[in-house]
């Protein structure tokens, strides 16, 4: 198999010669998307015979949760196996009939906030024990949407979108840090990702998406909003620092105090519009890593983002013109501040 | 310099590089951009987001005064961003990024100004007019361009003005078929013609040579021509469609196995295949014990899926 990046560890004596021969060919996209169409179809019917012949297993909570984790295992069991994209799929609908079940099984108990806690820490779980990277990113993301709703019926809402901004950040930059855990990385890094577009996104079909689940009506005491933006302006902030310090820039120079005011200008701009503020720092970090698939997905997210600012309700569209015109206007003045320095002679 | 990023990821993958020479493989697979790139970068992110950020800002101001402007105002509106975005054309270097973004905004203005028409004046004309139309009109820009996003725009206009067409007049007298039948029939016959031609002509002209094209083409005609087939079986006229789509198949296993090789094309018509047994089963198990039902599904589609997963390994190994 052809790998430009081997032929120069070879060359640098870093790896054997003969670890060329053990790489097998993947399959591109398009194989995998097919083979993924059968798997699940597959997998519907193999369910469907299942529930057919075990239909009155499941109107009982303990045979719920029984049944869920005997899924689950066997999911397990043909992710861990050696196999090719079709029977991954067939395991990943498993899985997610098993993570079904268990999740109705959790609508027994009293209190939400437990039921969503619970929820959250079962998708962690999941995140750190089953061997494949869609499952990863998708109990990722299900724990964090679990976990927000938490937060609405604590009273704190678009706290979590906020609060997860750097920790995305550092995931990302960090990916290849623990090459033991790098699937584990990878899986909660894109998951992260996805994540914080959603809650920090705004409205998706006339609401966000933390109250997908609950509400925050009936809450006793809800934190101000000057919470939620104070985390994003700290989160912001901090993330361009990390950016700088893991590419050894100076804290005293003049690139680290143009890069600071930037990052303070666009959060404060931005505070009414997460997304685009989010959406901008994410392609900054994709390209940081040369990651394309995060690139694409921080573009995708601010046109995104852009149409669905149009229909929020809570400012209006004059409001919402003048805030683009403001970011329209940063970007030009930092476009001709960054000509004008590349025109000077290099400076220490 | 090229980012080696997926080689890096495939090797970690498979556990060749250890964790002590991790720095030295990040270093040598250039993920990490020059100060040369992020000057571009930051140069490009800075265009690119502040235009967004204006483009929007502009429409927000528009629509939150669109009910006071008058007709003349919102024309005036579309045709001054027409007439500047020819302009840009014009003046900017040929088959420069900027240029081919000009023609193709220019394109998308003609459809939202036959749109502002039929919305101010209300002249009754059918939907398919629009879009038959538009794609009259921007026929020379796309002819000039040479740049296939336009052509792809421009297919999927006369695309959408056939089947609305179709739709519009379902007792058209040269066919005899239903109109699920016409319409599927219709695109499946013009898609097919234009892939042949596209790929005839792609031998000679290297602007047309991105395979992606190609692949939207046959990924259209092969949908409608599955589509039709499954229709036809649930309706049990199953003996023409079959022949038609056995054809299509066959061809695309001649074109793109013996002659040019493209393993979309093959995995297509794989999955094509798949889909018409899928459906042929579910016809004839139809009112059958649901158990033997859904177990014959799950037979029938685990089997198919193997099937295809070796005979695709197989090929992809043969012809690397």
């Amino acid at each position: 198999m052809h790998n430009a990046l081997l032929e120069k560890l070879i060359k640098a004596r870093l790896v054997e010669p003969i670890a060329a021969e053990e790489i097998p060919k993947r399959f591109p996209w398009y194989v995998k998307l097919m083979l993924a169409f059968s798997g699940w179809v597959g997998a519907l019917c193999i369910l469907g015979i299942f529930f057919f012949v075990f239909s009155s297993f499941i109107e009982n909570t303990t045979t719920n949760l029984l049944t869920s984790l005997v899924l689950l295992f066997m999911s397990f069991r043909i992710l861990k196996a050696p196999n090719n994209e079709f029977f991954e799929h067939l395991a990943l609908a498993l899985s997610f009939v098993a993570q079904a079940l268990f999740t109705w099984t959790l609508a027994e108990l009293k209190h939400q906030e437990a039921m969503f806690f619970t929820s959250s820490l079962f998708q962690a779980l999941l995140v750190f024990i089953m061997p494949s990277l869609f499952l990863r990113i998708c109990s990722t993301i299900f724990c964090a949407i679990s976990l927000s709703s938490v937060f609405v019926l604590l009273g704190a809402p678009n706290i979590l979108g906020t609060l997860l901004i750097f920790p995305m950040v550092w995931v990302c930059l960090n990916e290849f840090k623990v090459l033991e855990q790098f699937h584990r990385m990878k899986g909660v890094m894109y998951g992260l990702v996805v994540s914080t577009i959603l809650l920090t996104g705004g409205h998706y079909f006339g609401m966000r998406i933390e109250h997908i689940f609950v509400s925050s009506y009936g809450t006793i005491r809800e934190l101000p909003s000057w919470v939620s933006h104070s985390i994003y302006l700290f989160s912001l902030v901090t993330s361009c620092w990390y950016l700088l310090a893991v590419h050894n820039i100076r804290l005293n120079s003049k690139l680290t105090t143009l890069a600071f005011l930037f990052t303070a200008l666009i959060s404060l701009l931005t505070i009414h519009a997460t997304g685009i503020g989010v959406g901008v720092l994410l392609l900054i970090v994709a390209f940081a890593q040369s990651n394309r698939v995060l690139m694409g997905l921080s573009v995708v997210s601010l046109l995104v983002y852009g149409s669905m600012y149009y229909s929020t309700m809570e400012r209006t569209l004059l409001f919402k013109s003048g805030v683009l015109m403001l970011v329209a206007l940063l970007m030009l003045a930092c476009y001709l501040v960054l000509n004008k320095l590349l025109a000077r002679p290099e400076e220490n | 310099m090229q980012s080696l990023r997926n080689d890096l990821i495939d090797l970690i993958e498979h556990g060749v590089i250890e964790d002590k020479h991790i720095d030295k493989a990040i270093e040598l697979s250039s993920i990490r951009p020059s100060g040369k790139d992020w000057a571009m970068f930051f140069s490009n992110l800075f265009v690119w987001v502040g235009s967004l950020s204006f483009g929007l800002s502009v429409i927000f101001f528009f629509a939150y005064n669109w009910e006071e402007m008058g007709s003349m105002t919102k024309f005036a509106i579309v045709e001054v961003c027409l007439i500047v975005s020819i302009f840009t054309y014009i003046k900017a270097r040929s088959e420069s990024m900027l240029s081919k973004a000009a023609v193709l905004l220019s394109c998308l203005i003609v459809g939202a100004l036959l749109a502002l028409f039929g919305q101010t004046y209300q002249t009754g004309a059918d939907t398919w007019q629009l879009f038959a139309v538009w794609a009259l009109l921007i026929s020379p820009w796309v002819l000039v361009a040479r740049f296939v996003p336009i052509w792809a725009l421009w297919l999927v206009l006369i695309n959408l003005a056939i089947s609305l067409y179709l739709d519009t007049h379902p007792s058209l007298a040269f066919f005899v078929f239903s109109s699920t039948d016409k319409a599927l029939l219709s695109l499946f016959i013009f898609n097919s013609l234009i892939l042949i031609v596209w790929e005839v002509l792609s031998q000679s002209r290297d602007w047309m040579k991105q395979r992606w094209m190609a692949r939207l083409l046959a990924t259209a005609a092969g949908t409608c021509i599955t589509s039709l087939v499954g229709w036809n079986i649930f309706q049990q006229t199953v003996a023409w469609p079959l022949a038609l789509w056995g054809g299509f198949i066959v061809a695309i296993y001649y074109g793109y196995r013996k002659r040019n090789f493209d393993l979309f094309m093959l995995t297509g018509s794989a999955l094509s295949v798949i889909v018409v047994a899928l459906f042929f089963v579910m016809e004839r198990l139809e009112g059958v014990d649901e158990l033997l039902y859904l177990l014959s599904l799950a037979m029938l589609i685990l089997t198919l899926g193997l099937i295809a997963a070796l005979w695709l390994k197989k090929i992809q190994e043969e012809e690397v």
